[in-house]
Formats: structure tokens, sequence, C-alpha cells
């Protein structure tokens, strides 16, 4: 009972910071403090949602779906780098400062030689959202697979077991977790990476939407697809924790 | 015939001798205890009975048949149960077999039989953080066993447990070893498990590390509890406290 309370309470204390952030600039800008051409009001922001529904819907879909396949090659592109960083010592030494280096390449450089070098479409979003997630994951795994207790190898092996049998009953799931933190990382890179992709060219998805109210002054609609990207960030984070949740069914059991 | 034999097993790492000229014989249904000082070597001697690493000289025989540096055939057990967490008990004792080749489902079933007799009962669906201390090291053991049949190594086995626990564990293990007709090399820290449970103690000790001495345990009594506060299991602990010291 107590438990549950505290609970409640545990929620309730950061969706009151919300409520009493919203209420604040709610006041500011019923008092008019600021101009409200600078800064919309909270029901100005609603409404500009509410106004711009099935366009932003469309332009939400174009940048999940480039997110989407963006992060299944991250995925794809962290699990292959890690497994060889930690099968082969050359490839660790290879790869190691190459993995590093791309993530000190700045985004916003970068994006606008891919439009130039994959054209306007989906492509150069997906590579720009590849390189920006596939390192958190890389990492991730690559220190889950590290971190494999070496005595439990050692057991393995004296039961006969090969390199691919370590890999897939010790390192492999050991590194689960680490994964999905990774991972819950790297959902919300996805989401960045497009939309500032589509920024620097593009004919389609919130970046570009973002793009035109900017242009236009239209303060109240950026609030709202600013509001729109944190919200689907949110969304996949949760999503994550629920991919977890049923595949780590273990961890249940835990207190 | 000795089921499991170590002769003459040396082993060097970088030019320094670890081990040398040690010789064991483990004959069925024994239960053999190695005591010695901490670095002494036993964890490395192990190790080359296990397969995990090839000794520098010696040979290790299972059943008349040379195994020297070969994985595969004798498994053995540490202190830390280590059963993986994201397996099922079930699925965790099943894995020797499935790491030999055995289907899934197949190995589920073969491993069945052995659960009551290990008093696992029940625990087949759940996961090891459900289980206490004492039952995770039955079901480390029964994965042991379901690995090799006749020998099994056991690195410091019961050291992590309480005493009273500890107690129970050796009832149980010596019940289920002549249950299931198995031999057992242990390496113990605590004299008195080693006198208590062993027909044979064997002191290592030195650098490099070789046995020094062998004292077979002699129970004139039936009980082995009475047997563990008669002057008789003192006198053993007096003479294996010196050869230590």
């Amino acid at each position: 009972m107590q438990k549950k309370l505290q609970n409640i309470t545990n929620k309730l204390i950061p969706l009151g910071t919300i409520l009493l952030f919203i209420g604040i600039w709610a006041f500011i800008c019923a008092k008019g403090l600021v101009p409200s051409f600078m800064l919309p009001s909270p029901s100005d922001v609603l409404r500009a949602f509410i106004g711009d529904f099935a366009l932003l819907m469309n332009h939400a879909r174009v940048t999940l779906v480039e997110a989407f396949w963006g992060l299944l090659g991250g995925i794809t592109i962290g699990f292959i780098v890690s497994i060889l960083m930690d099968q082969f010592n050359f490839a660790y030494r290879g790869f190691y400062p190459l993995v590093v280096i791309t993530q000190t390449i700045p985004t916003i450089a970068i994006a606008p030689l891919l439009v130039l070098w994959m054209g306007y479409g989906m492509w150069p979003k997906v590579v720009l959202v590849i390189i920006t997630t596939f390192f958190p994951i890389t990492i991730g795994l690559l220190d889950g697979f590290k971190s494999a207790d070496p005595d439990m190898i050692d057991l393995m092996r004296s039961m006969g077991a090969n390199k691919i049998q370590v890999f897939r009953y010790i390192k492999l799931p050991g590194s689960l977790t680490n994964f999905f933190s990774s991972l819950r990382i790297s959902v919300t890179y996805s989401i960045v990476g497009a939309v500032i992709s589509e920024w620097l060219g593009g004919f389609n998805g919130l970046g570009v939407y973002m793009i035109r109210v900017k242009k236009s002054y239209a303060f109240d609609k950026m609030f709202a697809v600013i509001l729109l990207i944190s919200a689907l960030s949110l969304l996949l984070m949760k999503l994550v924790d629920l991919l977890k949740y049923t595949t780590m069914k273990w961890e249940r059991t835990k207190k | 015939m000795a089921l499991l034999e170590a002769k003459n097993l040396a082993q060097s790492f970088e030019g320094q001798e670890i081990i040398s000229d040690v010789s064991i014989e483990l004959g069925p249904n024994e239960i053999v205890c190695l005591i010695g000082t901490s670095g002494v070597g036993k964890t490395t001697l192990f190790q080359i009975l296990s397969g995990l690493h090839q000794p520098t000289a010696g040979h290790v025989v299972l059943e008349g048949q040379d195994i020297t540096g070969q994985a595969g055939k004798i498994s053995y057990m540490l202190q830390k149960d280590m059963l993986l967490p994201y397996r099922t008990i079930e699925d965790n004792i099943a894995l020797p077999l499935i790491i030999q080749g055995t289907h899934k489902k197949e190995a589920r079933v073969r491993i069945q039989p052995y659960f009551e007799e290990f008093g696992l009962e029940g625990t087949q669906k759940k996961y090891p953080s459900q289980l206490s201390g004492g039952m995770r090291q039955r079901a480390a053991l029964l994965r042991t066993y379901m690995f090799s049949h006749k020998v099994v190594l056991l690195d410091e086995p019961f050291s992590a447990l309480d005493a009273l626990t500890k107690h129970e564990m050796h009832t149980w293990y010596l019940k289920i070893m002549e249950k299931i007709q198995l031999s057992t090399l242990f390496v113990s820290h605590d004299i008195d498990e080693a006198i208590y449970l062993s027909n044979r103690v064997l002191v290592m000790a030195g650098t490099p590390g070789t046995i020094i001495k062998e004292i077979p345990i002699v129970r004139t009594m039936k009980n082995r509890d009475e047997f563990g506060v008669s002057p008789q299991f003192l006198e053993y602990k007096k003479q294996l406290l010196a050869f230590l010291r």
C-alpha cells in the first residue's frame, strides 16, 4: 500500500513539474511579457498542432521511415563491427580509431555532402542516421561482449564449446542489457539525425516542415513540430523498454 | 584400475614453473581432496585436467584413454555456481548436452529424471535468481554431471555457502555420490571439509607446486557427524596443518 502510494507520488512529481512549467509559460504569454510572435502561448501551439495535424503526420511518416531504415542499418553495422572487433584483435585495432573518428565529424557538415552525393531522396538521410546510430550500438555491444566472465567462458570451453557456441550462449545474451541501453540512445539519435538531414535538403519530412515554418516566422507551428519530435522520441524509447521487457524475461524475476 | 590418472604433470608460463611432477590417481566412487595454499597451482592443475590448457609435460588419462589437452572430456565446477542468469534452470542444465550437439527439446527430456534425484523438482522453469544458494549449487552440480557422468572436478564447490547450508550440502553430496556412482576430485581451503568428505587428502605445496603428502582418511565410526568431533578427526587436522605451515 505504502509502496503503491509512493509510486503515485513518484509519478506526480515529474508531472507536476511539467504542468508548472507550462503554467509559467502560459502566464508569461497571457501577461504579454514577451510579444506573442516571439513566444506563442501553449494554446496557440496546440491550435497550430491540431490545425496542421494531417500535414504533420504526413511529414512524420517520412521522417519515421528514414529513421527506421537508418536505425536498422545502424544496428546491423553495429552488430557486424562489434562482433568482428570482439573476435579478431586486428579488427579491434583497425576499427577502433575509425569508429571514433566517425563520431567527431559534425553531422551538420556531412549532411549537405551526402545530399550532393546521393540526391534529395531518402538515402542521404538514411546514411546520416546510420552514421549517428551505429556508434552507441557498436560500443555498447562490444563492451557487453568483452565483459563476459572469463570463468564462464572457461567452463563452456571445458564442456567442449567452440567459439561460436561461446558467443551464442554467453556473450550475446550477456550483452543484451547493454544493447537495449544503446538502442534507447540510438532511437532518439535516429529521429534527430533524420530531422537534421532533412533541413539540409529534401522535399518531405519534419525537418523540411521545420525549415518552412521557420522561414515564414510561424513560431507556433515551430513549437508544435518540436513537441511532436519530442513525443515521437519518447514513444520510441518506451517501445524499446517494452521490447526489453518482453525479451529479457529473467529480469522480471528479480526483486 | 584408476578412473582418472594424472601422470607427472608440469606446467610453466613464460619460463616460470607453476606446477611440476604432479601425479594423481582417482578411483571409482572415490572422493579425493586437494588442499594447499593459494597460488600453489591448484587452478592450473584443474585447467589441465579439464583440457583447457596443454601441460608442458605429462599426461591425463581417463579410463585408459589419453585425453591430455582435450577439452570436452571432463568438466569442472567452480565456487561460483556459474549458472547463466538468462536461462531457466532446465536450460542451464541442458546446456552441456546442447553444446555436444543434442537438440534442445531432446536435451530437456533427457535431463528430467535427474531433477528428483538432485532435489530440484519444480525448479525447471525457474531462473537462477529465484533459487537459494544451496539449490543453485545443486543445479550447477547437476549440469556438471550431465556433462561427465563419471568424474567431476570441483574447485572450492561449497566455500561460498554459509556454515549450515554447507553442512547440509556435504550430507547431500555424499548421498548423491553414492547413488549416481560418481568420483570426485575437489579443491578446498577448508581443512575440516577435506577431512569430513574425502577418502584421501592430497597436500599441494612449494614453488613450483607439487603434491608433497597423501593422507588416507580412515573413519572407524559409521556416523560422519560423530567422526567430525572425534579425536581421530583432530589428529588428521593436526597433521594437515603441520604440512600447510
